[in-house]
């Protein structure tokens, strides 16, 4: 079963997706996760018609997520 | 200038997305009127999250003006809807870095009157940029600062 990180960008989001079994596509996954959090962004879990969700701070391969990026007041 | 109905490829590519994480009555609202309601995680306070940076705080039960409003914003630059649906998950999941990042101006003393003691029993005021605003002389002149007994 496919999974997917959406990232939020300019051009809406960019989506990398990867399947349990797939260690290369896992991995490639992870480390944009850890690149956001990194950055001071935010990950949460999709909430699939608004439902469920949560703010997440480990890599979940069997979850599909968004990217959020560094959020500052002005 | 209006941003929504949104028209560029970018934006519409960034409203799937926030479509797909909104409840039904949160679409129709995005539909009808350009924004929605969301609940903060903590507090269960209602927000209206709209296009434009737009968010506001209401006190329960009155929705016809807010109690003050936010200005916060993603770096790098997003399109309008990825940016509401930032506000939107960080308000729902993680309120507390919300308010704590988010720069607050209060609008409606009176409201505050009743959102105060809602807030501080979430724990929201120590520590977030709330705080300033709940111990203001500008908000609450009658009363000195770090006096107030709610």
């Amino acid at each position: 079963m496919k999974h997917t990180l959406s990232i939020m960008d300019s051009s809406g989001d960019r989506r990398v997706q990867w399947e349990e079994n797939d260690p290369a596509a896992l991995e490639e996954a992870k480390a944009l996760f850890d690149r956001i959090r990194e950055k001071g962004g935010s990950v949460f879990l999709e909430q699939k018609d608004g439902l469920g969700g949560g703010r997440i701070d480990v890599f979940d391969p069997k979850a599909d997520m968004i990217g959020v990026p560094l959020l500052i007041g002005g | 200038m209006i941003s929504w109905p949104w028209k560029s490829s970018s934006a519409k590519r960034a409203e799937r997305l926030l479509r797909g994480n909104l409840t039904a009555q949160q679409r129709r609202d995005l539909r009808e009127h350009g924004y929605f309601f969301v609940a903060g995680g903590q507090s269960r306070l209602p927000y209206r999250v709209g296009p434009k940076k737009n968010v506001w705080l209401l006190a329960p039960g009155v929705w016809s003006k807010p109690a003050g409003s936010f200005c916060v914003y993603p770096l790098p630059h997003l399109p309008s809807p990825d940016v509401m649906l930032a506000h939107a998950l960080s308000i729902q999941h993680d309120e507390r870095s919300f308010c704590s990042v988010a720069v607050f101006y209060p609008y409606s003393p009176d409201l505050w009157y009743r959102i105060i003691p809602i807030l501080r029993a979430a724990d929201l005021v120590r520590g977030t940029n709330y705080e300033t605003f709940c111990y203001s002389r500008e908000v609450f002149p009658c009363h000195p600062p770090g006096h107030y007994r709610f």
